[in-house]
């Protein structure tokens, strides 16, 4: 790749980048950061774990995301009578025209490129693990038969942290399978405003699609492999790891992770540290990570990788610190 | 790496090193100025201590001071050490003060890997169209920091005023001092000699005089706290007045002792001498043996011409005024208390000196005196005796540094 060809694409991705978070921002009033974060998580490749209370737009947001991107989208209102075919599909016998019957495969709304899964923690473990190993796996297998999932996949689930009752949290072994958490706030003042004006009204903001649909998905696996291309120094993997090992009660520098921390982030964590770094270096036009980068999205890589001790809950100690006192530690090593 | 990319890359090592090299001279330059400007503002602190305060006071401000300099240092050198621009990883340092987003440090460390990727050869394009923005005159644009060359140059003010006060911090117009040369640590003084201060007074050397004078500073610090002091007010007050501030300074600090002992000496003695400096006088002592220490000041002091130089009268008249015994002026200098005052002296009109003292019994009762009467000393100068003058009060009478606390308390009290 010339030096032209490169500061095209990087050029390129983000313009695209730009673009879909202009599109989305049209409908999605407020939520900044986190329609970055989810951006950032798709481009990377990974999945999104979207927390918030009902109502503040997070279907909304998912839908606005695959109309800009000119994807297929499909979405699964998780509940707990949800079977595992309900989301994969199911073998159905089907009468030919020549009068024959045979078993045909009827794919599930997992088969999107886009899926929202509504509130994941209401159905059962065996639902929910049926979605996350179509996640991990990017394939679906019913009656011995391996269905590949379109490219790109990418699920974006919610978890209402209200109402917990009858519900079913999700194991730390299927929480690590998302690349990024994400918390939704509660919209300020102005933002509820705005929000109330804009759709209360005749014309709904609509959303222009940036990419063509006949070529989105192409498009996308494109850029998604121009960020795996972006160079990472010794010297920021080194970072990522430090941090990542930081989170472990083994290698603890701050008092926090011993106390309040059981485990600490995985392996998967410092990739998606990485991963997200690649993402925030071409958002700058760079074509090189940086130990930045890599802080830039500890928090919605880290936090819901750690697996908290009972103490933890007992004092309300927040994740997102830990992994503050873990990048301090970071730094300190660093310099 | 491919040939382009490689020659867009060759200078930078060389630029690296020059950056580096440049930048750690100007640390260096910083720290020197950073600790001569600590240590000129803490040697102006040092020098103001050894003016304007006690020898003991002045031991704990140096031993701060000192801890004060010992702590600047490290700290200097901590951040000298902070700052050097090491050769592992001077890329990263100068990526970060350049803004190169990463950039050098990535082609630095990734120069040597073996795999290709496929942003190389924009990396090493940005690389070398970036090179401009890291220069060492653009980094490094002076090799002495205007920051510490301003704070060097501050305190460099600061100690020359500090020296230049000196004299205003000199203690008030002396009287006759009486050096005694068994006090350890003090500025040598030739024996027997004695030497004008600028402003007036006296500084005498007493000889073989064996007061048992306070013990110098015990510790090491305080002996090398002492030794400062002395050498600073020597250097800008001079030698005499130097000592003068010394026996000033230890006076003040000498509380007079509550020893019984050396209120009644034993065996019905007269005091020792020297014992004058223990602040108590006795009715009835008025007239033993003198102090070979005043004497010396008398006889060693050179007053000037009619400043200086005591009329007869005055002499007389001191030596009646305050009532003292008939055998009260044997022996004694009349410029015990130090050089008269001349013209303002005899200008002045006599005034009657009011002392009152107050007198606490413990029990209640008087009681009665207790030793034996002091010896009568024969009149060594009668003729004084027997033409009494009238009483001419001493307008401003010069004390003594010994009885520089006594003195103190008795005026303390309105009469």
């Amino acid at each position: 790749m010339t030096p032209e060809i490169g500061a095209g694409a990087i050029r390129d991705f983000r313009d695209t980048f730009s673009a879909v978070r202009r599109e989305v921002g049209r409908v999605v009033i407020g939520h900044e950061r986190a329609v970055e974060a989810i951006l950032t998580a798709f481009f990377a490749g990974g999945h999104v774990l979207i927390e918030g209370v009902p109502g503040i737009g997070k279907t909304l947001m998912v839908r606005s995301l695959a109309e800009a991107l000119s994807l297929s989208f499909s979405r699964v209102q998780f509940t707990v009578d949800l079977m595992p075919a309900d989301v994969t599909g199911t073998r159905v016998i089907e009468e030919g025209s020549d009068g024959r019957r045979r078993h045909v495969f009827v794919p599930g709304p997992v088969f999107a490129h886009v899926l929202l899964a509504d509130e994941i923690n209401r159905a059962t473990p065996k639902t929910q693990s049926a979605l996350l190993e179509a996640m991990a796996e990017q394939q679906v297998t019913v009656a011995g038969t391996t269905h590949p999932l379109p490219s790109p996949f990418f699920v974006l689930a919610t978890l209402n942290p209200i109402e917990m009752e009858g519900t079913y949290q999700l194991p730390e072994a299927q929480l690590d399978r998302f690349l990024f958490k994400v918390r939704l706030a509660y919209p300020s003042q102005a933002e509820l405003e705005r929000i109330l004006a804009a759709t209360t009204v005749a014309d709904v903001a609509a959303i222009a699609p940036v990419l063509e649909p006949e070529t989105a998905a192409a498009r996308v696996l494109e850029l998604r492999r121009l960020v795996r291309e972006v160079v990472v120094p010794p010297h920021v993997e080194r970072h990522a790891a430090t941090i990542v090992r930081l989170t472990s009660p083994a290698h603890a520098a701050d008092d926090a992770v011993t106390r309040w921390v059981a485990h600490g982030a995985s392996p998967r964590g410092g990739q998606a540290l990485v991963l997200g770094a690649k993402v925030r270096a071409l958002l700058d036009g760079r074509p090189n990570a940086t130990p930045e980068d890599v802080d830039a999205v500890a928090h919605a890589s880290l936090a819901h990788r750690l697996v908290l001790r009972f103490a933890a809950e007992a004092d309300g100690a927040d994740p997102e610190r830990i992994v503050d006192g873990a990048l301090t530690a970071a730094r300190r090593a660093r310099t | 790496m491919p040939g382009s990319t490689s020659s867009a890359l060759d200078p930078i090592p060389l630029q690296l090193r020059r950056v580096r090299r440049r930048w750690n001279t100007r640390e260096m330059v910083r720290a020197g100025l950073a600790l001569a400007a600590a240590s000129a503002f803490l040697g102006a602190l040092l020098v103001l201590a050894a003016l304007a305060t006690a020898p003991r006071r002045f031991a704990a401000a140096a031993t701060l001071l000192a801890v004060a300099w010992l702590a600047s240092a490290i700290g200097i050198g901590v951040a000298l050490r902070r700052r050097w621009f090491r050769a592992t990883t001077a890329h990263h340092r100068i990526d970060y003060h350049a803004r190169l987003g990463g950039r050098l440090a990535a082609i630095v460390e990734l120069g040597a890997a073996r795999h290709d990727f496929a942003f190389r050869p924009l990396l090493a394009a940005e690389n070398a169209a970036m090179r401009p923005l890291w220069t060492a005159e653009r980094l490094v644009p002076r090799r002495v920091p205007a920051g510490a060359l301003a704070a060097a140059l501050a305190a460099g003010v600061a100690l020359a005023a500090a020296a230049a006060l000196g004299p205003v911090l000199a203690p008030p117009p002396p009287a006759a001092v009486i050096v005694r040369d068994t006090r350890a640590n003090r500025v040598p003084l030739r024996r027997g000699a004695s030497e004008r201060l600028p402003r007036g007074g006296v500084v005498a050397e007493t000889q073989g005089v064996t007061e048992d004078a306070p013990e110098a500073e015990d510790s090491f610090l305080g002996g090398v706290a002492d030794a400062v002091q002395q050498r600073v007010q020597r250097e800008l007050w001079g030698e005499a007045e130097a000592i003068r501030a010394q026996e000033l300074a230890r006076a003040e600090e000498e509380e007079p002792s509550p020893d019984p002992r050396r209120e009644r000496p034993p065996d019905g003695q007269a005091g020792v001498p020297g014992d004058e400096s223990g602040g108590r006088v006795e009715p009835g002592n008025e007239s033993r043996e003198p102090d070979a220490g005043a004497t010396e000041v008398a006889q060693g002091g050179t007053p000037e011409p009619g400043e200086s130089e005591p009329t007869a009268g005055t002499q007389r008249g001191a030596g009646t005024a305050d009532g003292a015994a008939r055998g009260a002026g044997t022996g004694t200098s009349p410029d015990l208390y130090g050089a008269p005052s001349g013209g303002i002296h005899r200008a002045a009109a006599p005034f009657t000196l009011g002392l009152t003292a107050d007198v606490h019994a413990s029990g209640g009762n008087s009681r009665p005196p207790t030793g034996d009467t002091p010896l009568q000393m024969p009149d060594a100068n009668p003729a004084l005796a027997e033409r009494p003058e009238e009483a001419v009060a001493v307008p401003r009478a010069p004390v003594p540094p010994e009885y520089v606390a006594i003195v103190r308390r008795l005026f303390e009290r309105e009469p």
